[in-house]
């Protein structure tokens, strides 16, 4: 997925310092995610390290 | 009557028919037969226990992808229903609906001609009938995936419960350590005569029958018949160079891992696929599988302590850090496996290789290979499954490296489920199978072949009550046969 870069570094940031707090509590991203790996898999869903989530979850959840 | 084979025995000089192999096709069809009245031959490879000698003669060069094909079966009597694991899932309809599958020809049979076979088979494995095919996740529905129905056989071990029925059957000539090593046809080639049989030591007798069915399993029936080149050079039923092409396996591809969102209700859960969701993007069927894989291990004076850091742990999303203390995975988390439908590729098939065995038989060169259309399938299923899991508020599907990848072709690791199907496929043309709609090796008028082998396409169900099913509508149809000439 091509993001803006200015989104993608916040994308990068907010996922690197917050990911505690994401979606359940309890996905270990945190060893990945200086550089998450995020596909469009279609139909509004995105797989973030292996995890697949809405569009909605992916930028809702990520604090800024 | 069972016997050990001696070759310098006197036996019958004809029997009506002459059965190769004692797993779940074989004594199904012997049985059956020989109540019907008709006078059997049944061959037996290996003796009445398992033994290194006789299990040796399926060791094979595997140059395709890893199936352990010397261990995934077993070759003494009853063959490997001595460890199949019992579970039990007919084909659906829409697995005979498809008109082709990677460009080869699907069932030219129906699935009610099947299906009418259903029960008599249940009772053959010990199903009970009246709890009939119940999905465990009955109430949990998604979009393209519904609640997959099974029943467990104890697992029926066939040489346990048929051993004494076939040892007092006066019309049942069984004959163990008696390995079939060649088949005669006429001159014209248009019939089997005789089969010829070893023992271990290289001794060898013929025998005649009116008709011959092979049921020696999806690897060994086409070794057995492209080691039969004396007269065709090719091998018997080969004239088409199908003979051991299309060899298929239930993909056992791991998704990934969830986690559930109602842990302390969890259940395993399994789920198929929808037909409008696999035939809409021709696709193979695939059986999805949702288990818990590891509870906590903690025990004696210090559970508390360690269901302590557990819980805080998993709270505070430390649970790496702490898992030197207690060995756990927290509540909801688990792995997702599969069955999936491979489809039929010329390419992946069984040949000879150069080396042989005692028998001077060549050994089996195993190729097991996936193609693109697999590959679709994984990802497919992996991609909506993962989708539908979240849409339904199951919980959230982590999907394996390999599967989100993208890379081409996709670099996934998988495992079987030593189901060995198609390398003798029914199909309505010679040019596209082995045998015909009544598992009737084309242009060959009396040799017939029972097993998952003739499977043209695998769906993702177990192949031993298919492999029963096929077997009695066989019976019936030689049965008629034989009336028909009366």
């Amino acid at each position: 997925m091509q993001l803006p870069i200015s989104r993608r570094i916040v994308l990068r940031q907010s996922l690197y310092v917050s990911l505690n707090c994401f979606l359940l509590g309890h996905l270990d991203f945190r060893k990945t995610t200086n550089s998450p790996q995020i596909r469009d898999i279609g139909d509004g869903f995105y797989s973030v390290n292996g995890w697949v989530i809405t569009k909605e979850e992916l930028f809702s959840e990520v604090r800024t | 009557m069972i016997s050990e084979f001696d070759p310098t025995a006197s036996y019958e000089s004809l029997y009506d028919i002459c059965v190769v192999g004692t797993g779940p096709a074989g004594l199904t069809l012997a049985l059956e037969l020989a109540d019907r009245g008709f006078n059997i031959l049944l061959l037996e490879g290996g003796g009445l226990d398992y033994s290194d000698r006789s299990q040796d003669f399926y060791g094979c060069e595997s140059v395709g992808h890893e199936g352990w094909p010397k261990f995934s079966r077993l070759r003494y009597f009853g063959g490997t229903s001595n460890h199949w694991s019992g579970r039990c899932r007919p084909f659906e309809p829409s697995d005979f609906e498809r008109k082709s599958m990677n460009g080869l020809p699907g069932w030219p049979i129906s699935y009610s001609s099947l299906e009418k076979y259903l029960s008599a088979s249940m009772k053959i494995i010990d199903l009970d009938e009246t709890l009939g095919f119940r999905p465990i996740n009955a109430d949990l529905l998604t979009d393209h995936f519904y609640p997959d129905s099974s029943m467990q056989s104890p697992p029926t071990r066939f040489s346990e419960k048929y051993l004494d029925t076939i040892r007092n059957h006066e019309k049942i000539q069984c004959l163990y350590n008696a390995t079939a090593v060649n088949l005669s046809l006429n001159d014209s080639h248009s019939s089997t005569d005789s089969i010829l049989v070893s023992d271990y030591n290289g001794r060898r007798s013929e025998f005649k029958a009116g008709k011959f069915i092979l049921c020696l399993g999806g690897i060994e029936t086409p070794r057995f018949l492209l080691n039969c080149n004396k007269q065709l050079e090719k091998g018997i039923g080969n004239k088409h160079d199908m003979v051991g092409r299309c060899f298929m396996e239930h993909l056992n591809v791991p998704l990934g891992t969830f986690i559930y969102n109602n842990p302390d209700d969890f259940l395993r859960m399994e789920f198929y696929t929808d037909t409008n969701f696999s035939n809409g993007l021709d696709i193979g069927n695939s059986n999805i599988s949702l288990g818990i894989v590891q509870k906590v291990k903690s025990w004696g004076r210090t559970k508390a302590i360690k269901t302590f850091f557990k819980n805080i742990s998993c709270k505070l999303d430390i649970s790496e850090k702490v898992r030197f203390i207690s060995d756990f995975k927290c509540p909801g988390m688990g792995k997702i496996t599969t069955l999936m439908e491979q489809s039929p590729n010329l390419n992946s098939r069984i040949m000879l290789s150069k080396e042989t065995d005692n028998m001077g038989l060549r050994r089996v060169k195993f190729d097991w290979q996936i193609n693109d259309y697999d590959r679709r399938t994984i990802e497919a299923v992996a991609f909506e499954f993962s989708k539908q899991f979240s849409k339904s508020q199951l919980g959230k599907v982590k999907l394996n490296d390999a599967i989100i990848a993208g890379s081409e072709p996709m670099k996934i690791d998988f495992g079987r489920h030593s189901h060995h199907m198609g390398t003798t496929r029914m199909s309505k043309s010679a040019y596209y199978g082995v045998v015909d709609e009544n598992c009737k090796v084309h242009d060959l008028d009396n040799l017939y072949i029972a097993g998952s082998s003739v499977f043209p396409t695998g769906g993702a169900c177990n192949p031993t009550m298919p492999i029963i099913q096929i077997s009695l509508r066989l019976v019936e149809h030689i049965s008629a046969l034989n009336r028909g000439s009366c």
